[in-house]
């Protein structure tokens, strides 16, 4: 890791005891109302401003650029006021005006519009989940989230998730669970709520920090253990809607125990035919390794992967107890 | 921010007397318009002098200083030297006339630069740099000021509150008379500012600055500021501030501990080892959220190895309070009620055997070999090498070994100094706050409610440290008084069990502090005899007088209850 160390000189800003400091009284005009500064300095419809300077509990108004009057001005003390923007704020950078009945002060700042923009995307080509997607515009300051993909399948990052947002800039990570494919659509949301689209992007699966791809594991049976005796037991409650996601590659495992006295064989079954899955499949021999790591297990193919999601699984077998089956996913 | 070398001007400054603009000690031709069109010798140097204000134990503790810290004024530790100003914490020394000052002087200069630098930067132009092949990172470290300006505001509002309750409260630079004729704003809604600016700005600082393009360290971040707004709820849903018991502000706090909880590890934010939060290298530790490096120094070392080692001044002392307070690792069984016995016969029997692991990495005791350097035993019996009657020698039974670097050798002839930082927050605190507020709210310390852990889940994540290994809580039997021992010995010596009796109202607690007295007897067996220390308590003591010499200025400051002037 790369550090840059530097030494620095601090100044001691001379200030006596206290709060006192440095008040632009060429601000301030003669009844003591002054603005002292503002947050944030671009606006789009909505963005609560928040204003700091004297007498301002008796504002009236708030005028920004453009002559239009704030929505509404919430008080929140002589020294600071929060002005809500209204629509059509001009969009060149001109002074904040605030107005009581005895007068009228502008700010030293300037305000103007938000131009949300767009400007590309980093990497512009092919993204992938797991890695930073950088993406390059103008004034970003007011986005509250970006949004990747359409309906269900969308994931939505927060800005308090970004790794970075400035104003021209927004870096986020992939998340694993982002859609992946073709001109997967990229939007962001602003804090008003309203949207701008920034493009399409190709997403592409990435590999997890660590280089595995993450594994979950589903529980379908956690219901107690069950005790397969000689063939005599049986799990027959994992239905179809189970494997509803499952892919090739998935496994599906059987955790064991009591490892009893004989043959100790377990199967994977069709779940209405009582089939085995595969002739394999069907009837397969456990081993004491088998009993010292837990479980035994399958991988799902091409060819049981129809299987299990048009009629589910039963798990059987003799000589063990079953004590929960799961489906592992690694995507 | 990580400042090597930091040289305050020593040149003192006229005290304003009314408006004026900044005043420069050091170069007195630099008008307003030069610093805030110089980098890094105008602009920046304002935002790193409010860094260089945030209080810390090393060098900026109680009065400004360095020596005993807050640990010494509460039952965690006894100061060894008997002209210590910690003292007057507790022997009726303390009063609106020798007020401790320091947090209201400094955090209040600290605020006026930040509102002055927040309605100056508008000022900053950066355009005669543009051609400058490190504009691009100049740019981007100066977007940033405003939030890290923003981010120190805060804090140091948060140490105002802690310590005085109501505070006079403004986002603006002020002149004299406007500063003393503003009145005390409630702790609560200050509170309630803090919470909302760190919503406001987290978004905008990185989770570091290592894929910046400048890599410094030590700045402010996005979780810093999580970790503000979780403390400052934690604190307000407290008993000191929550007069109205506000079951909901519990939950709230523990909203925002889970907030910031569930990103740290994607953040790079992990507890490591025990040992890891100080030494060396702890301001780089993973589980650090914020720490004020120090540099090399061997000042810590030199208040607190025991007498009798060479340059060693005793110190801060931790007390039998804090030993009580570890339990063992075969049991629940704490120290306190396993050996309650009023003499225990070291000699023929080790007390400490199998205690929490955290003990012997934060207290010294008779017959360690400490520091690593010393090749005697530690002798704490009455007459022993590092004992009475020798000047400054413990009373408590122990000496400190917590943040101290025990290579570090403070002989005259083979003196050495290592890298110090003081840390301010970590993660261990935030899984505290989390079992506090979430056993508060749900009065359950299994429960989960809407959130991924419960109580216990988070006290034990700090249990199953790598080299603390201590066994799970489970049940909630006796939870209240057990976690508040597990903070006590979690966050030993960091600045916060003072903070903690104050906030829980249990001041009474710290009117007898227990202590252990060693001696030898006829048989030459080291026998441990349990005493106590008295210290004087007064409720008044919740709350920081506010400084004389302030309210006789302001005549809309009032004091806080108790403290007459």
């Amino acid at each position: 890791m790369n550090r840059k160390i530097y030494a620095v000189w601090a100044i001691v800003l001379t200030m006596a005891a206290g709060l006192t400091s440095c008040s632009d009284e060429e601000n301030e005009n003669a009844t003591g109302l002054s603005v002292a500064a503002f947050y944030p300095t671009i606006v789009m419809d909505g963005t609560e401003v928040e204003i700091t300077g004297s007498g301002l509990s008796a504002a009236t108004d708030v005028v920004f650029p453009g002559g239009q009057s704030a929505k509404a001005i919430r008080v929140a003390g002589d020294d600071r006021i929060v002005a809500t923007a209204p629509a059509n704020v001009a969009d060149l950078a001109d002074v904040l005006t605030v107005i009581t009945a005895d007068g009228e002060v502008q700010s030293r700042q300037t305000i103007r519009k938000a131009k949300p923009a767009m400007r590309y995307f980093n990497p512009s080509d092919q993204a992938k989940t797991y890695e930073d997607l950088q993406i390059e515009g103008n004034d970003f300051l007011l986005v509250k989230s970006v949004e990747i993909g359409e309906g269900a399948d969308a994931v939505k990052i927060d800005a308090l998730d970004f790794k970075r947002k400035s104003n021209t800039n927004i870096t986020l990570t992939l998340p694993g669970e982002t859609p992946v494919g073709s001109s997967i659509p990229v939007k962001t949301h602003f804090q008003n709520g309203e949207l701008l689209a920034l493009g399409k992007l190709d997403i592409e699966k990435g590999v997890q920090p660590g280089g595995k791809w993450v594994e979950q594991e589903i529980d379908l049976y956690n219901g107690g253990d069950v005790e397969m005796g000689g063939w005599s037991g049986y799990i027959n409650t994992i239905y179809a809607d189970a494997f509803a996601n499952a892919q090739i590659g998935d496994r599906i495992r059987v955790y064991i125990k009591d490892q009893t006295e004989g043959w100790q064989q377990g199967s994977f079954k069709h779940g209405s035919t009582w089939a085995g899955l595969t002739d394999e499949l069907g009837v397969i021999g456990l081993s004491n390794e088998d009993f010292e790591r837990g479980y035994y297990e399958m991988t799902i193919d091409e060819v049981t992967l129809p299987l299990l999601q048009e009629a589910g699984l039963i798990v059987s077998g003799c000589n063990y107890t079953a004590t929960k089956v799961v489906l592992i996913m690694n995507h | 921010m990580k400042l090597k070398n930091i040289i305050i001007s020593a040149l003192a400054v006229a005290t304003l007397a009314s408006c004026v603009d900044l005043d420069y000690s050091e170069v007195t031709t630099n008008d307003e318009q030069w610093v805030y069109q110089s980098p890094n010798y105008g602009i920046q140097r304002l935002v790193t002098s409010l860094y260089a204000r945030i209080p810390n134990g090393i060098d900026k503790n109680f009065e400004g200083g360095s020596g005993a810290t807050f640990a010494a004024a509460c039952d965690e530790a006894d100061c060894a030297l008997s002209n210590s100003n910690v003292r007057k914490f507790y022997n009726g020394g303390w009063s609106p006339i020798n007020p401790f000052a320091y947090t209201w002087e400094n955090s209040y200069k600290a605020i006026a630069e930040a509102n002055n630098y927040l309605e100056k930067q508008y000022k900053i132009d950066l355009s005669a740099y543009e051609n400058n092949n490190d504009y691009q990172a100049m740019k981007s470290k100066f977007e940033l000021f405003e939030y890290e300006a923003r981010f120190l505001r805060a804090w140091f509002y948060f140490e105002l509150v802690r310590t005085y309750g109501d505070v006079p409260f403004t986002l603006k630079s002020l002149t004299n008379d406007q500063a003393n004729s503003l009145s005390r704003t409630p702790a609560v809604e200050v509170m309630d500012w803090i919470v909302a600016e760190m919503d406001r700005i987290a978004e905008y600082l990185p989770v570091t600055y290592t894929t910046e393009l400048n890599t410094d360290i030590g700045r402010a971040t996005k979780p810093m500021c999580l970790a503000l707004k979780a403390r400052t709820l934690l604190y307000k849903a407290s008993p000191l501030f929550n007069t109205a018991g506000r079951k909901d502000w519990w939950l709230n706090a523990a909203r925002a501990t889970h907030d910031l909880l569930v990103r740290a590890d994607g953040w790079g934010i992990k507890l490591g080892k025990y040992a890891s939060i100080w030494g060396p290298d702890n301001d780089d530790g993973t589980e650090v959220i914020f720490a004020e490096k120090q540099g090399a120094l061997s000042s810590w070392e030199k208040y607190n190895y025991p007498v009798g080692v060479e340059n060693g001044q005793s110190g801060m002392c931790p007390t039998q309070t804090l030993v009580d307070a570890y339990e063992y690792q075969d049991s629940r069984e704490t120290f306190g009620s396993r050996h309650a016995a009023q003499t225990i016969n070291l000699s023929t029997s080790n007390p400490y055997e199998g205690l929490d692991p955290r003990f012997a990495m934060t207290v010294v005791k008779n017959g360690d070999l400490w520091p690593n350097y010393n090749t005697s035993p530690i002798e704490i019996f009455e007459g022993g090498l590092n004992a009475s009657p020798l000047t400054n020698a413990t009373q408590t039974g122990y000496y400190l070994k917590k943040y101290c670097d025990p290579n570090v050798n403070i002989s005259t002839n083979n003196a050495t100094e290592t890298q110090h930082a003081w840390v301010l927050m970590r993660l261990g605190e935030f899984y505290l706050n989390y079992a506090e507020a979430m056993f508060n709210y749900y009065g359950d310390a299994n429960a989960k409610g809407e959130f991924t852990m419960s109580a216990n889940d988070a006290v034990n994540k700090i249990l199953d440290r790598e080299d603390v290994q201590m066994p799970h809580w489970t049940d909630n039997a006796d939870w209240k008084a057990r976690y508040e021992r597990e903070r006590m010995v979690e966050l030993a010596f960091e600045d916060h069990r003072f903070w903690d009796i104050r906030r829980w109202k249990q001041g009474d607690s710290q009117k007898q502090v227990k202590v252990v007295r060693l001696s030898k007897n006829q048989n030459g067996d080291v026998l441990m005899t349990r005493s106590t220390l008295n210290r004087g308590w007064n409720d008044k003591f919740y709350f920081f007088p506010i400084p004389f010499s302030e309210l006789n200025k302001n005549s809309n400051l009032t004091q806080n209850p108790g403290w007459s002037n």
